[in-house]
């Protein structure tokens, strides 16, 4: 049967997250006392109008117009993070931070969720543009680049989270484009140097065993030599490097580890809500009456912890139904950028899928205390336009990849 | 193509493998672990808030209150929770007497505005209607005389502690037990939701009626203020007792401003009042007879010593001559006294003494009394002490002490414990507790009690010290007190004036201490200074409606008092509030005299037991609070005087 209408399952997933999120965001301004979080589901309600005209206008675009529109999105993706860095304004917990522009004192959003999208687009146009997908370090070093400068900027505001997000989509793309895993492993070294070099015994150990896996991957000599160098620089300014973060982001990893550090101030929003969805049980609490969120013990209930919400009020099985729509999500993503049947709408997609996956993995991991609170949106619950906005335009860009494989019969097989 | 295959499921088993560990994250925080965080959510939004509970009344003996807890109101207003903003703001501006204006500033600004009142019922009822907000109820205690009998009733702390005097001392009798509510609270700690979920009711303290007659305590307080005034003293006490009960009907204390009773606190040497306790002893052992007459010398006596040297004793206002006992109190010689005290044993002196009550605290309910002091036997120095102690110096004893043992003449020789308290009632009214006389010994036989009220009616007529107490046709019986006092182990010339007396002479009704400390201006005797003060009082007494005399008695003498007096005591099963009620009348306690056998103790609170102890002149060494569960020596077994009795305390 062949359907010239957009991919069914995809717009049903996407439209029972829009329904379930707005619901949830609705319950989170439910309190007792005053919260920020009080009406601004009406508000997200209009996003939600803008979003489906958004999706609709991204899916009449073909990709070669995106892959045409790609650099200058790029382009503008990266003044706006530098004009971001110049005038930028904090907001709400994270005031101290320059990830918002403002016109005028009225903050119209977040350049760094436009840079992930334009990163996606143009990871996606330079890995199509290759006749083979690139196999060693020197070729990996312009889609480094790409991410990196971005992930940088925004490193910069700072965002560790959004930041990381481009970590993720990266290396998603490298591996969906054909980048062998022990590459990938040796373009992750350095991190993981980084991250290892806090405990000598380990960095030594990490540093055999980086040795061992040089000397059987095999690559050129000159690689592997400044692999290696560049692996022990890491291991030596991770000290210093670590110095440097700002005390909030430090708090932020280090109550990641053990919240009950600082219960107070920087494992608060931890420990609350984790102790909000663990009340919850199988059941919750009932829709809009959680009593954690409605006392404002809940922080971001709206935002960053919407889905500690879902947790207190629906319980487990709230939890499950979430996780349930994301993994459709996501594996109806995966399925359409299979099929696609051009090399830059599979990868666009399949960057939206990473950007999607990398969001929601640490969002809602963050709730639970399974990841570090770093503060980006859960798709499609987060209050906030901007996200919203960016999530609309790639729906709109897989229907468009789904339509596109479908019209070449690809649906059939 | 089988790249991409392996790739495609690699990527599935990470999309996949990453939920599911979120899943059973979730499982473990929200299965496995829900109820503990159930719990702690609980917790960190609910508090257990205590409600207070009402405070007692204190009345006088009249029914008077004279220290009363009130409800106020302060108002607390969450502008988020209202719902009818106009309206409230208009009423709340009426009743709280604020401005709309500033209210509505307020309303739109600030997220909680408090008003701390205090408001009455009245004030905030109108309020009661409007959701979001807050009234909250406060106990403040008032004492509605002023500073009528501050020192005895005591004060309360701003924070609603109870600082001094019977609001201390009375403890949980009159505080009542609070109850708790629970009440739900946001992040900030805010409670939110009013009123809470009650989970126990507060109950209010007892009532308590004390013995003190506030016409009585006003007369003395001012004849008190005045004559400190007059005499340029340094401050002075007055105490009245009733004798039959051993309830205190007025204490007055004044001295530079301390907030302390010193009539309970203070002790002093007693001088020429003390020589009845002397007289007491001499007759009680028969070593004088009513007829003896002894030689005054002149009123001037060198007092040979056994080692050779001499020591003067002089008498302020006898002529020379033969005394008998009786003239002598009523001349209150020195001379004769001290000559006399040669036919006491110290130890029969001493425990003269202790019968009467002195070295060991009354058992009043204010624990901070003094107990005075009374040295034991073996310190007194041959031949000297024992006339110090004759004359009214080397003990001292606090001014409710010197009242109490007056009394005990004044009541045919029975010692009661000096009280505060007449009655306890219960919130609803039920009587608890009513005061009835408590024996604690007998002091000195009825008839040696007679004989002494006989010498004290000498004492007070015309030709003795205290003549000037005597009020109209009903007699008064005293005896002066003019002692010197010691600066820094010395004594100088300046006195302490008192005059310790009953009222009527027949069938005495009051007892009267009075104590002028440091009189100046010439005057310093208690027969000029101390004595004039008591016909005064009594004076404005008789002419007050309210001071209760048994005035039937008063007139028509014994015959009357057969009917009217002894009115039927109601018996009553006592609760009895930490007070040691002895049998009586008291075992016979050893063939020995000196020795006393140790009273049950067992079972008893530390206090009690130090106070059962006391009243049998021992010592009390305790550590620690609690439950006696033995003493050493063991109760029933007989020991001296003045010994330490050791508690074993759980």
């Amino acid at each position: 049967m062949r359907s010239l209408g957009p991919d069914r399952p995809l717009m049903a997933v996407t439209l029972l997250l829009a329904v379930y999120g707005i619901l949830i965001l609705y319950s989170a301004g439910q309190t007792d006392v005053v919260t920020q979080a009080q009406g601004v589901w009406v508000r997200q309600l209009l996003w939600l109008g803008i979003g489906v005209v958004a999706a609709a206008v991204t899916f009449r675009f073909s990709f070669r117009m995106l892959e045409w529109l790609a650099p200058a999105a790029y382009g503008a993706g990266i003044l706006l993070l530098l004009l971001t860095l110049v005038v930028g304004t904090g907001q709400g917990t994270a005031a101290g931070t320059r990830s918002w522009l403002a016109i005028g004192g009225q903050q119209i959003g977040q350049p760094a969720e436009l840079a992930k999208l334009a990163v996606i687009l143009m990871l996606a146009r330079y890995l199509s543009a290759l006749r083979e997908p690139p196999r060693n370090l020197r070729e990996l070093v312009a889609p480094c680049l790409i991410a990196g400068v971005p992930f940088l900027l925004v490193l910069k505001q700072p965002d560790l989270g959004s930041a990381i997000v481009f970590i993720g989509i990266l290396f998603l793309m490298l591996y969906w484009s054909g980048v062998k895993p022990s590459l990938l492993f040796m373009l992750a070294s350095p991190g993981l140097s980084l991250l290892l070099a806090f405990n000598t015994w380990t960095w030594g150990v990490w540093m055999i065993v980086l040795a061992v896996l040089l000397f059987a991957w095999r690559p050129y000599v000159v690689e592997a030599v400044f692999l290696y160098i560049v692996n022990s620089a890491m291991g030596a300014v991770a000290i210093p490097l670590w110095q440097r973060l700002a005390p909030y982001q430090q708090n932020r990893l280090l109550t990641f580890l053990n919240p009950e550090i600082d219960p107070r101030a920087a494992g608060y929003h931890a420990i609350q809500s984790r102790v909000a969805i663990g009340s919850g049980g199988w059941f919750g609490n009932g829709f809009t009456l959680g009593p954690q969120k409605r006392l404002a013990f809940l922080p971001a209930q709206h935002t960053d912890f919407i889905f500690s919400v879902v947790g207190e009020e629906l319980g487990f099985i709230g939890v499950m139904v979430a996780l349930m729509l994301f993994l459709m999500l996501f594996l109806i993503l995966l399925r359409i950028a299979r099929r696609a049947t051009d090399p830059f709408g599979s990868l666009a997609v399949f960057g939206v899928l990473a950007l999607f996956f990398s969001h929601v993995f640490e969002n809602v991991g963050m709730t639970v205390n399974l990841m570090p609170i770093t503060g980006i949106p859960l798709p499609f619950f987060s209050y906030g336009g901007s996200f919203f906005l960016i999530a609309s335009i790639s729906i709109g860009l897989a229907l468009r990849a789904a339509w596109d494989a479908r019209l070449s019969g690809y649906a059939d097989t | 193509m089988a790249r991409i295959h392996a790739r495609i499921g690699l990527i599935q088993v990470v999309l996949v493998a990453s939920l599911l560990g979120i899943v059973v994250r979730a499982a473990q925080v929200q299965l496995v672990m829900g109820g503990a965080y159930a719990d702690e959510a609980a917790k960190s939004r609910t508090e257990l808030r205590t409600l207070e509970a009402r405070r007692g009344t204190l009345y006088d003996r009249g029914g008077l209150s004279m220290a009363v807890t009130q409800e106020s109101y302060r108002v607390g207003i969450a502008p988020n929770e209202v719902e009818e903003r106009t309206a409230l703001i208009r009423v709340a501006a009426r009743q709280l007497d604020v401005s709309a204006s500033a209210l509505k500033r307020d309303f739109a600004r600030k997220p909680y505005l408090y008003f701390y009142g205090p408001f009455t019922a009245t004030d905030v009822e109108p309020l009661r209607a409007f959701k979001g907000v807050h009234i909250e109820g406060v106990f403040l205690r008032f004492y509605p005389s002023q500073r009528l009998a501050g020192r005895v009733i005591g004060r309360m702390t701003p924070d609603g502690e109870a600082a001094s005097g019977l609001e201390r001392a009375l403890g949980g009798l009159i505080t009542g037990t609070p109850g708790e509510e629970v009440v739900l609270k946001d992040r900030r700690g805010r409670r939110y939701e009013s009123p809470g979920r009650l989970r126990k009711d507060p109950i209010p303290g007892n009532d308590v009626v004390l013995t003190i007659d506030a016409e009585l305590q006003d007369i003395a307080e001012q004849a008190l203020a005045e004559t400190v005034a007059e005499f340029s003293a340094q401050g002075g006490d007055i105490l009245f007792l009733d004798p039959r009960t051993g309830e205190i009907l007025a204490v007055a204390s004044q001295k530079n401003g301390a907030p302390d009773l010193m009539a309970f606190t203070e002790p002093f040497e007693p001088g020429s009042t003390a020589k009845l306790f002397t007289a007491a002893a001499l007759l009680t052992h028969e070593r004088v007879d009513t007829s003896d007459r002894v030689d005054n010398e002149g009123g001037h006596w060198k007092m040979e010593l056994s080692n050779g040297r001499t020591r003067a004793i002089t008498d302020e206002h006898a002529k020379p001559g033969m005394l008998t006992m009786a003239q002598a109190i009523e001349v209150s010689s020195n001379v004769v006294m001290a000559k006399l005290s040669d036919r006491l044993t110290p130890v029969e002196q001493y425990q003269q003494l202790r019968d009467f009550g002195f070295g060991a605290p009354t058992g009043v309910e204010l624990p901070s009394e003094s107990r005075g002091i009374v040295y034991r036997p073996e310190r007194w120095q041959p031949e000297l002490d024992r006339v110090s102690v004759a004359m009214g110096y080397y003990f001292e004893v606090t001014v409710l002490q010197l009242a109490a043992a007056y009394a005990a003449i004044a009541n045919d020789g029975i010692l009661l414990t000096p009280t505060l308290v007449r009655e306890v009632r219960a919130p609803d009214g039920t009587l608890l507790y009513r005061h009835q006389p408590e024996p604690v010994r007998r002091a000195v036989s009825s008839e040696v009690a007679a004989q002494l009220r006989e010498f004290l009616r000498g004492a007070s007529s015309v030709g003795g010290t205290g003549s000037r107490a005597q009020v109209g046709s009903y007699g008064v019986l005293g005896k002066t007190g003019t002692a010197r006092r010691i600066r820094n182990g010395k004594y100088v010339n300046e006195y302490i004036a008192s005059f310790a007396s009953m009222f009527p002479a027949d069938d005495p009704q009051l007892v009267v201490v009075v104590k002028i400390d440091g009189p100046t201006g010439g005057q310093f005797f208690g027969g000029e200074v101390a004595a004039p003060v008591v016909r005064m009082m009594l004076e404005q007494a008789l002419a007050s409606k309210r001071v209760s005399f048994d005035r039937a008695r008063m007139l028509g003498g014994q015959a009357a008092s057969a009917t009217n007096a002894a009115p039927s005591r109601p018996q009553i099963t006592r609760p009895a509030p930490s007070r040691v009620v002895m049998p009586w009348p008291l075992p016979a306690d050893s063939a020995d005299p000196g020795t006393v056998a140790v009273p049950p103790l067992v079972g008893l609170s530390v206090r009690a037991a130090a106070v059962a102890l006391h009243r049998r002149g021992f010592e009390v060494s305790a550590t620690g609070a609690g439950t006696v569960r033995g003493s050493n020596p063991a109760a029933g077994t007989a020991a001296r005087m003045g010994s330490t009795v050791r508690l074993q305390v759980e």
